[in-house]
């Protein structure tokens, strides 16, 4: 099991969970966003389609980002959030911390206007 | 004594007499070495030139035997091998030293263009590498790793070529796979038989090879290898130095020890067993043999160290479950636990903080294995001395929550430890429970009448410092039970395919209600509509049931928030 890391803005990834994130691959997850922390990721979308299982182990991994990252001013939001998953969400009542978007381009979206400086908004504009 | 023989293969052959392929089996039943190698060898030198360097250790007397086995061999190379329109010129060399027989085999012909060949072997496997999508990232480092160490490729020098029009490439036939490897380390300083062991043990280990014994000494420093084979005899610093060594130091001392040597000798063999070496295979050996013994060797560690990880967890299991049950007029509890493998982090535990007052936790240290249950072994030392700590001040499980929230958040240890977990606490005189949950699944709440789920929840611990957690309180009506569980239950996937969920552990405990053993009728009832007929995961029950007859004055009790199952 491999996770695909797509960089969309300087500071931001998204993370194609696949079929499992649990005990099995929690590590390797752990350590490729650890990379990308280091390559400057500060925000990290994590794209749950088509995902079947997310155990507690999968939700351990994912909390590491978000306990690492916050300091660091940077985010973790989910998107496309399957329904195993959001069964998971609601249980341990996570969706208070990690923000859900029905897809990854409406959390993208969020994100640069979120994170933006106005100024540049307006310069594009 | 060197010898050297150096001619065209063809003309040998056709000088044999009619008689060699006898002569041939009586020979190489004395080379089960060379078989191997062969068998190794000869595909391979199809794909990638035909030179190949062999090692065979044999007595000298045995020269003539050995240069007919390889005569037969180089026959079977060139009836095989592809060589166009051109006429193959097969150089062979035979020496003998200390105590080996080096022979080199090339393949001079004129003209033949194996940079092409090579090139087009490369471009194949290249392309069948992109095919199968873009490699692992350990798996290209593996790969990279990989063809570094081979820039001088194993038993396969570049081929020597009279016109050779491109530089020999480094082919990695091995595909980069995902299963983790053993790693061996060899030392030996013998280059043939170096080469040939980094080759034949690579197609299953992870292989590194040193000249010597302080070379060997070096790498491991690097990297603790699995398991070492080592020469005795070897300059700069011997298998004998090398092996006290590793003994003397903490880290290596358990590394699996193979002699790999032409020392016979009774005394350096006792010497070796006797301190503690596990191996000792004299030369000359079978591969396949060595090969065996390190698997052998492997799987014993393997083993003892699945058999320790078990020991360990049931060690920690015991302590983590309770050895009691509260006794109280009117109510019946049980629990029950069986977990998988080296289990995981669930936990249970229970205390009367005073009489007629008790607190339960149930909790899930997010994890598996070991790692998670030491975890819940720490985190339940921390609960109970929390509570002991401010039972003067608090006995509110919301204000319990917090305390071990913040410590999950701030405290350096446990950094990285997220919990579900659920603090109730019971007063049978007055039928009240009053809970905090921070993410912990939802118990259960079954009446004669309807089941239904402990609804409010929390966030799980470990994530915000600053977050609240909040007690609610309900009574048991008479014949009525609450169920708390770890997630294994609502996880375990029905015969339909989906989990259980709330709503199936619910039920299952609904037609449980008032058995005599209600855990195992409702563990029973899910196996029945299980997909497997066991538990994937593990499992913890606890089941608090307030007796119908012999009922307390309250009828009317309050009943928990839930929603109907």
């Amino acid at each position: 099991m491999s996770f695909s890391f797509q960089s969309v803005a300087p500071d931001t990834a998204v993370v194609r969970i696949g079929k499992a994130l649990d005990f099995r691959n929690a590590a390797e997850f752990k350590s490729a966003s650890q990379d990308q922390i280091q390559e400057g990721t500060r925000n990290f979308i994590l794209d749950f389609s088509g995902t079947g299982i997310l155990d507690s182990t999968g939700l351990g991994a994912i909390f590491s980002l978000y306990r690492q990252l916050t300091p660091l001013g940077g985010q973790v939001v989910f998107a496309a959030v399957s329904r195993p998953v959001q069964v998971v969400v609601q249980l341990t009542r996570t969706y208070k911390v990690f923000r859900q978007y029905p897809t990854v381009e409406a959390a993208h979206q969020q994100l640069q206007t979120r994170t933006a400086p106005s100024g540049s908004r307006a310069g594009a504009a | 004594m060197p010898v050297l023989l150096r001619t065209p293969p063809l003309a040998l052959f056709e000088g044999l007499p009619a008689t060699t392929s006898v002569a041939m089996t009586s020979v190489q039943s004395q080379f089960t070495n060379l078989d191997t190698v062969i068998a190794e060898v000869h595909p391979l030198l199809e794909a990638w030139g035909r030179e190949a360097a062999l090692v065979l250790p044999v007595k000298e007397t045995q020269l003539d035997q050995m240069r007919l086995a390889v005569h037969e061999w180089i026959a079977n190379l060139v009836q095989h091998a592809d060589f166009g329109d051109r006429r193959p010129l097969i150089e062979l060399s035979l020496s003998l030293d200390e105590h080996d027989i080096h022979c080199v085999v090339e393949d001079n012909s004129v003209g033949f263009d194996f940079g092409r060949q090579l090139e087009a072997q490369r471009a194949k496997l290249e392309a069948e590498r992109q095919a199968r999508g873009r490699a692992p990232r350990r798996a290209r480092a593996r790969a990279a790793h990989h063809a570094r160490r081979h820039r001088q490729p194993a038993l396969f020098s570049p081929p020597r070529c009279r016109r050779a029009s491109a530089a020999p490439r480094i082919l990695d036939l091995r595909y980069p796979d995902a299963m983790p490897q053993h790693s061996i380390l060899i030392a030996e300083d013998n280059p043939t038989l170096r080469r040939l062991l980094e080759y034949r043990l690579g197609k299953l280990y992870d292989v590194r090879a040193a000249q010597n014994g302080a070379e060997a000494l070096a790498l491991v420093e690097e990297a603790v290898p699995d398991l070492i084979v080592s020469d005795i005899m070897m300059p700069k610093m011997d298998g004998f130095a090398l092996f006290s060594l590793l003994r003397q130091d903490e880290r290596t001392r358990t590394i699996p020890f193979i002699f790999l040597t032409a020392k016979t000798d009774d005394p350096s063999r006792f010497r070796s067993l006797g301190e503690g070496v596990d191996d000792y295979i004299t030369k000359p050996f079978d591969i396949e043999f060595l090969l065996t013994r390190i698997e052998r060797i492997l799987e014993r560690i393997a083993l003892h160290q699945q058999q320790l990880n078990a020991r360990i967890g049931r060690d920690f299991s015991d302590r983590l479950l309770p050895k009691s049950m509260p006794q109280v007029p009117g109510y019946r509890t049980f629990f029950y636990t069986k977990p998988v493998g080296d289990g995981g982090g669930d936990l249970f535990d229970w205390t009367e903080i005073r009489p007629g007052s008790y607190l339960f936790t149930v909790g899930d240290i997010m994890g598996k294995g070991l790692q998670a249950k030491f975890y819940a072994f720490s985190f339940l030392s921390y609960i109970r001395s929390t509570i002991h700590a401010v039972l003067e001040q608090t006995d509110s499980p919301a204000d319990l929550m917090r305390r071990v929230n913040e410590m999950l958040v701030r405290d350096e240890l446990l950094d990285e430890t997220f919990a579900s977990l659920l603090i109730m606490r019971w007063e049978p005189a007055t039928n009240t429970v009053t809970y905090a949950n921070a993410g912990h699944c939802r118990p259960i709440f079954v009446t004669p009448d309807r089941s239904g789920i402990v609804e409010h929840s929390e966030l799980v611990l470990g994530l915000e410092a600053q977050e609240d957690y909040t007690d609610r309180s309900f009574q048991i009506p008479p014949g009525s039970a609450l169920v708390t569980y770890t997630d294994g239950l609502i996880e375990q996937v029905a015969d339909g395919g989906e989990p259980f969920g709330e709503k199936g552990v619910a039920a299952a405990a609904a037609k449980a209600l008032r058995t005599e053993q209600p855990v195992q009728s409702m563990l029973k009832g899910l196996l029945r509509q299980s997909a497997e007929p066991r538990f994937a995961d593990d499992i913890l029950v606890f089941w608090l049931e307030r007796q119908a007859v012999g009922q307390t004055a309250e009828v009317s009790a309050a009943v928990p928030a839930t929603t109907a199952a």
